[in-house]
């Protein structure tokens, strides 16, 4: 059981204290566009997930081959690329073939596939020597915290719209720009890193 | 050649300015909350940002017309990487100091949402030339932003500029942190859009961003459409 609760803090930590989106800026413009858009939320992160996971364990699976673990970060980084392409273009392949979805679903795998915080992962996982179930727990718990970076996102509309206080200059894009930089501030603070030294 | 001089400054006008990619459109958002913490670092990331972008775009609107947009996708990214990968070996072989300030965020610019957008909205739908000025006119707005928040969050996160102390400012760290970047980008877009306001309030209606690759539904990806929408949901 010790690899199940690994993985299950990997994936907490990755959620509430390493909210790789508010605390990296990971997939920040694609949390933006989502809080916008709540009902695509739930599929975008599903996509988000699976890339996510899936990559991270076929990464920490090379990284255990001591010819790839040994080459700098370059290459490593390289190799990952590589990874992800793979999996992005045969994921695409197979949805054509056994899904045949429409354009507009074959759009939203692209934008989940291609986003940093689907590649930051691996590269996060390769820093911090993570074990393999640390691996997928990081993996599975990043997709998580963009779906709670996007409904807070989301929430904070809501309260902007009502807010009749805002200079107008700063109403629309500027004020949630603010206001996800507030959020980022909270998470950072979780963190116990010092805000302002 | 004026027509094409003319063209060119409508777009740097339109495509830098008013709807700039970054304070409007909200695009390619990580790098600059994320890395941009230095003049220098912001240097490096415009011009591998330019180079990358300009291929892209170039590329796309040659070869790429006719191809499904998932596996356009995927090019944008290798070419990203023809472009980077040569960068990240020269940076971490002979300058270690900028390899290790920008982190993963160099390697992670090869995934940058302004590569996509910028080749899914205008290079696979226009000429070669005019899909050029389109790279030059968002690069000239996205670097200017990229620089003018690097120097920002030196100056006042650091103390320093260029890498010298300024003798009289005490640096706020948590202006190099992500969130100190995203609040100079939400001040910067204040003031862009207090500029608009006062110098061309026809133009207004211009600057609401748009978050979205599908045409279809472009209204509803609008922010300040999801707003206005939300706030009649509740009243």
């Amino acid at each position: 059981m010790v690899w199940f609760f690994d993985m299950l803090s990997a994936a907490i930590y990755a959620v509430i204290v390493q909210n790789l989106v508010f605390n990296g800026g990971y997939g920040i413009s694609e949390a933006i566009r989502m809080a916008s858009k709540p009902k695509k939320l739930f599929s975008t992160a599903g996509m988000i997930i699976y890339f996510s996971t899936v990559t991270a364990v076929i990464c920490r699976l090379l990284d255990y081959i001591p010819v790839i673990e040994s080459q700098n970060q370059t290459i490593h980084f390289l190799i990952f690329f590589g990874v992800l392409m793979a999996v992005y273009f045969v994921s695409g392949a197979l949805s054509l073939i056994i899904l045949k979805p429409d354009k507009r679903f074959m759009t939203k795998i692209s934008m989940c596939a291609m986003n940093t915080l689907v590649m930051a992962i691996p590269l996060i996982n390769h820093r911090s020597v993570s074990t393999f179930w640390e691996s997928i727990g990081t993996a599975f718990g990043s997709g998580v915290a963009f779906i709670v970076a996007s409904l807070l996102i989301s929430v904070g509309f809501t309260k902007i719209a009502h807010n009749k206080k805002i200079p107008e200059p700063f109403k629309g894009t500027p004020i949630m720009f603010i206001y996800v930089a507030l959020l980022s501030m909270a998470v950072t603070g979780i963190t116990g890193s010092g805000v302002f030294a | 050649m004026s027509q094409q001089k003319a063209s060119l400054k409508k777009m740097i006008r339109l495509g830098g300015f008013i709807r700039n990619p970054v304070l409007v459109q909200v695009i390619g958002i990580c790098p600059v909350a994320a890395a941009a913490t230095s003049v220098l670092n912001a240097l490096a990331l415009s011009v591998v940002f330019s180079l990358s972008l300009i291929l892209c775009e170039v590329f796309a609107s040659l070869f790429l017309k006719k191809v499904p947009r998932w596996v356009r996708m995927g090019i944008y990214s290798v070419i990203g990487i023809i472009v980077v990968f040569p960068v990240m070996y020269v940076f971490e072989k002979y300058s270690f100091a900028t390899f290790s300030s920008l982190g993963i965020y160099l390697p992670l610019m090869v995934m940058s949402s302004l590569n996509c957008v910028h080749c899914e909205k205008y290079a696979v739908k226009h000429s070669v030339k005019l899909s050029f000025f389109d790279a030059i006119a968002s690069l000239l707005g996205y670097c200017s932003i990229l620089l003018a928040v690097g120097l920002i969050r030196e100056v006042l996160g650091s103390g320093k500029i260029l890498g010298i102390d300024i003798p009289f400012i005490d640096g706020l760290s948590g202006l190099l942190m992500p969130f100190g970047g995203l609040f100079v980008i939400g001040i910067l877009s204040a003031a862009h859009k207090a500029q608009i306001i006062k110098r061309q309030p026809s133009k207004l209606h211009e600057i609401e961003s748009r978050f979205t690759l599908d045409e279809s539904d472009d209204k509803e990806a609008t922010l300040t459409y999801a707003i206005r929408n939300r706030f009649k949901k509740n009243s």
